[in-house]
């Protein structure tokens, strides 16, 4: 039961959270200079006649709030509009582009963990060793290139010099997605698995002084059973938090490493309407991405409960 | 025991890659499937309906899917299409005779009566047409039997074929009137009687163009067109160097140098028709003195400033219109226009005899990393030497169109447009005509007046040596009162990698996939 107030409660934060997203978005949108006018005209001289029926079209003279509960009338019952750019619905834009966006933060998340924690262990098992210490600095070194950088570092050297990668787009079929995506998954989850080591590092490092650690290893437990069974569990909560953050960032901000590799996917998307005043796609796409940060830390609150018998015994307390 | 724990990670994060990898075989490039091109732009299309989407990206495609009523020779002059000929009954109407049996790709014949609607329907106000400012002295269209379409105008214009040419897809009118505001979108698509049929229209995976086989001209060399959007420019050379993509028009004159050190790609320029200048706001404070602006004239090194900003793919501009109007125009007998040459004694000395002697300040406002900026730099440092301090105002590229579009604080912009005929009819009235000088307009000096007005409505319906005459002698005023200074032309190029060849491209014939062959074919 207590899980189950715990999600209610959070589902009606959640409401009120996207609601005050929504018109601040708006708000914003219309308070910024310029309108969709432009994108609707393009640069071309215009007519008065056409002016007026764009401005008409889309309530452009209607003051804020009733603009606002247009939108939020068509929103409440599904319909998020049409793009002001494409003529597409808002929710085919999205659709469109929603694989690319969320393979790519798939696969980088995966990386960053199927790298991060692991070395991030191995750091912690050799402390202050030269391992150690190699591994710390090449975190940091991770940490300070930015994507975009690494993104032509990676662009240069594995799809232009050897020929491995194609550079650009996403492919058709999934093995091609996988080629495509690897790059740039690559270039996202570089200083994110450096986070996770220098997370997963001081974790285990924590606990590699606890008592049950240490009668684990006097009761003459396997190493592996030790590290994976004890350590690796009881580490899991942090590394699970920053995980969650990531895969949230990812979903949503993705914009350098999308731009850098020609990938057509939600970060780009963002960018662009925000710049055309395409203000359906942009409410759509901001609600959606705060629909994702509240569904992932939900998500990774339920996993503190499968994880860690401590917090679910004490459920209430979240 | 660390060690092998580490190699193995190591070695899973390398090998990942190498497995996906070797599925899938490099496209494009050496394949034996040469008549398939891989195209890429760099901005992706967003309409495939000149009412939406006239754009670059955009009408690259239409110009091969919709054939137009009129087209344009390799010199400007309008030249049979759909229209295998025409009359011009009276001085403002036109009566057209429609080829005969052509069929849109979905096996529908071809009717006047589509060819009637595809024009009249930028004239509608539900349509909201980007091209309605083209058809603005268009009255009346109307089928007249089965084979043919009259046009009415409300007053004679010389530049109605041109603009035809370019914005006059014919379209079926059952799809058309079905979708007034979402034609050419990618849900509803379009169908045309082009050479190519669009076979998948994405805004995000790309558009792949077919041939159409029972198309009625000579038939394109390539049997498939993929298109790609890759926006960040260094990707797309990279894009190109590896063999990826085949082809693309997404280089910039400026950076021409990266491009044509490219081993396996061949890159070819020819002018655009684009016209950079500076505008002067002759009704704000010191601007509003033809001498401050003759001094300006005269200070900026438009030399150095060509050489910067086309990388030797540009010329210097003389007069307010595009080169190859220019050319279209006069041909090899150009008049001598009043010109500034750079000379900063000239331009003291006009600056002496006006009100501001030593000098002034005025703020210019710019948008932040674009040519505008670069540009707005450089003529600022000319100006310092003859004591002329623009404070510069940098703001993001949004927010400075939307406050220019306004006509917003101007003072001296930096302007940089591009058109689509050979007519300066399509150019003049956007610079000195008081309606342009309104928000939305493109008049940023406030340059007009009623007499200028009439003479711009006079040149619409002259022609021959009268025409002429007429632009000269506006040319001649503009560049006498300086509202705006020309800088430079900025060339267009492709870059094709080997394998592909393209002839005969020019600035009327942008139609890249009808242009572009297999070398040897």
């Amino acid at each position: 039961m207590a899980v189950l107030s715990l999600v209610a409660r959070r589902l009606a934060a959640a409401l009120v959270l996207l609601g005050a997203l929504s018109v601040i978005t708006y708000g914003l949108l219309v308070a910024s200079p310029g309108g969709p006018e432009q994108v609707l005209l393009g640069t071309r001289p215009s007519t008065p006649e056409t002016r007026a029926a764009i401005r008409a079209e889309y309530h452009l003279d209607d003051p804020f709030p009733l603009r606002y509960a247009h939108w939020l009338g068509d929103a409440v019952h599904g319909d998020f509009g049409v793009s002001i750019y494409s003529r597409e619905p808002v929710t085919d834009v999205i659709a469109d582009r929603l694989p690319v966006t969320a393979g790519l933060a798939g696969y980088a998340l995966l990386i960053t963990f199927a790298v991060g924690v692991p070395v991030g262990l191995v750091a912690a098992m050799g402390r202050g060793g030269l391992l150690d210490q190699g591994i710390t600095l090449g975190s940091l070194v991770l940490l300070a290139v930015p994507p975009f950088a690494m993104s032509i570092l990676l662009l240069y050297g594995f799809a232009v010099a050897l020929g491995w990668f194609p550079v650009f787009g996403a492919g058709d079929t999934f093995m091609e997605r996988v080629t495509h995506l690897t790059l740039p998954a690559v270039a996202l989850a570089a200083a994110q698995a450096a986070m996770v080591v220098r997370q997963m590092r001081a974790a285990a490092l924590d606990l590699a002084g606890q008592d049950f650690l240490t009668f684990a290893r006097a009761r003459g437990l396997p190493r592996t059973r030790v590290w994976i069974g004890y350590a690796l569990r009881n580490a899991a909560l942090p590394v699970l938090t920053v995980g969650g953050l990531l895969l949230a960032a990812n979903l949503t901000g993705a914009l350098f490493v999308e731009q850098a590799f020609g990938l057509h996917g939600l970060g780009a998307l963002l960018i662009a309407a925000v710049s055309q005043k395409d203000i359906p796609v942009v409410q759509a796409l901001v609600l959606f991405g705060g629909a994702i940060v509240v569904a992932v830390n939900l998500l990774i609150d339920l996993a503190y409960l499968v994880v860690d018998p401590r917090v679910r015994h004490g459920a209430v307390a979240l | 025991m660390k060690t092998p724990t580490i190699r193995a990670a190591v070695v899973a994060l390398l090998l990942l890659p190498v497995a996906a990898c070797a599925g899938s075989p490099q496209k494009g490039g050496s394949g034996p499937e040469r008549d398939t091109l891989v195209w890429a732009s760099s901005a992706a299309p967003n309409s495939l309906d000149i009412a939406h989407g006239f754009n670059n990206a955009s009408t690259t495609i239409q110009l091969a899917v919709l054939d137009t009523m009129v087209t344009l020779d390799a010199k400007g002059t309008p030249a049979p299409a759909l229209a295998t000929s025409w009359t011009q009954p009276t001085p403002d109407s036109y009566e057209f005779t429609l080829r005969k049996a052509v069929t849109f790709t979905d096996g529908s014949p071809l009717t006047a009566d589509d060819a009637a609607y595809s024009l009249s329907r930028h004239l509608d106000p539900a349509v909201a047409s980007q091209a309605a400012s083209y058809f603005t002295t268009v009255k009346k269209v109307e089928a007249v039997g089965t084979d043919r379409v009259r046009v009415t105008l409300t007053r004679p214009n010389t530049a109605f074929l041109s603009v035809a040419a370019i914005a006059w897809q014919v379209v079926p009118r059952k799809l058309a009137e079905a979708h007034p505001g979402d034609l050419g979108s990618p849900e509803v698509g379009t169908i045309g009687t082009g050479p190519f049929k669009v076979a998948k229209f994405s805004l995000t995976s790309g558009t792949v163009l077919e041939r159409n086989e029972s198309y009625w001209g000579p038939k394109p060399a390539l049997r498939r067109v993929e298109i790609k959007a890759i926006s960040d420019a260094e990707t797309l050379r990279m894009a190109v160097r590896s063999g990826e993509v085949d082809a693309t028009d997404g280089l910039n004159a400026r950076d021409a140098r990266k491009w044509t050190g490219l081993s396996g790609v061949t890159t070819s320029f020819y002018p655009g028709n684009n016209i950079a200048y500076l505008a002067l706001a002759v009704g704000n404070g010191p601007l509003k003195d033809v001498h401050v602006r003759r001094a300006i004239a005269h200070a900026v090194d438009r030399e150095a400033l060509t050489t910067l900003m086309t990388g030797g793919h540009g010329t210097i501009a003389r007069t307010v219109l595009p080169m190859p109007q220019m050319t279209a125009l006069y041909g090899d007998n150009m008049p001598k226009f009043p010109d500034y040459s750079f000379d900063l004694a000239a331009a003291k000395a006009e600056l002496a005899k006006s009100a501001y002697p030593d000098g002034f300040t005025m703020a210019v406002p710019y948008a932040s990393g674009s040519d505008g900026a670069t540009v707005m730099q450089a003529v600022a440092a000319d100006l310092a030497k003859i004591g002329i301090r623009l404070t510069m105002e940098p703001s993001p590229g949004d927010k400075y169109m939307a406050t220019l579009m306004d006509h917003r604080g101007l003072g001296v912009q930096y302007v940089n447009l591009s058109y689509g005929t050979p007519e300066p009819v399509e150019v003049l009235p956007d610079m000195i005509s008081r309606a342009a000088a309104e928000p939305q307009g493109f008049n940023f000096s406030g340059y007009g007046s009623a007499e200028l007005d009439a003479r711009l409505d006079a040149l619409a319906g002259a022609t021959g040596q009268e025409r002429q005459d007429q632009v000269t002698a506006l040319l001649t005023e503009i560049g006498e009162q300086v509202p705006y200074v020309p800088l430079f032309h900025m060339d267009n190029g492709i870059a094709l990698r080997d394998g592909f060849t393209a002839t005969g491209l020019s600035v009327w014939n942008p139609n890249f996939f009808a242009v572009i062959r297999p070398a040897g074919k």
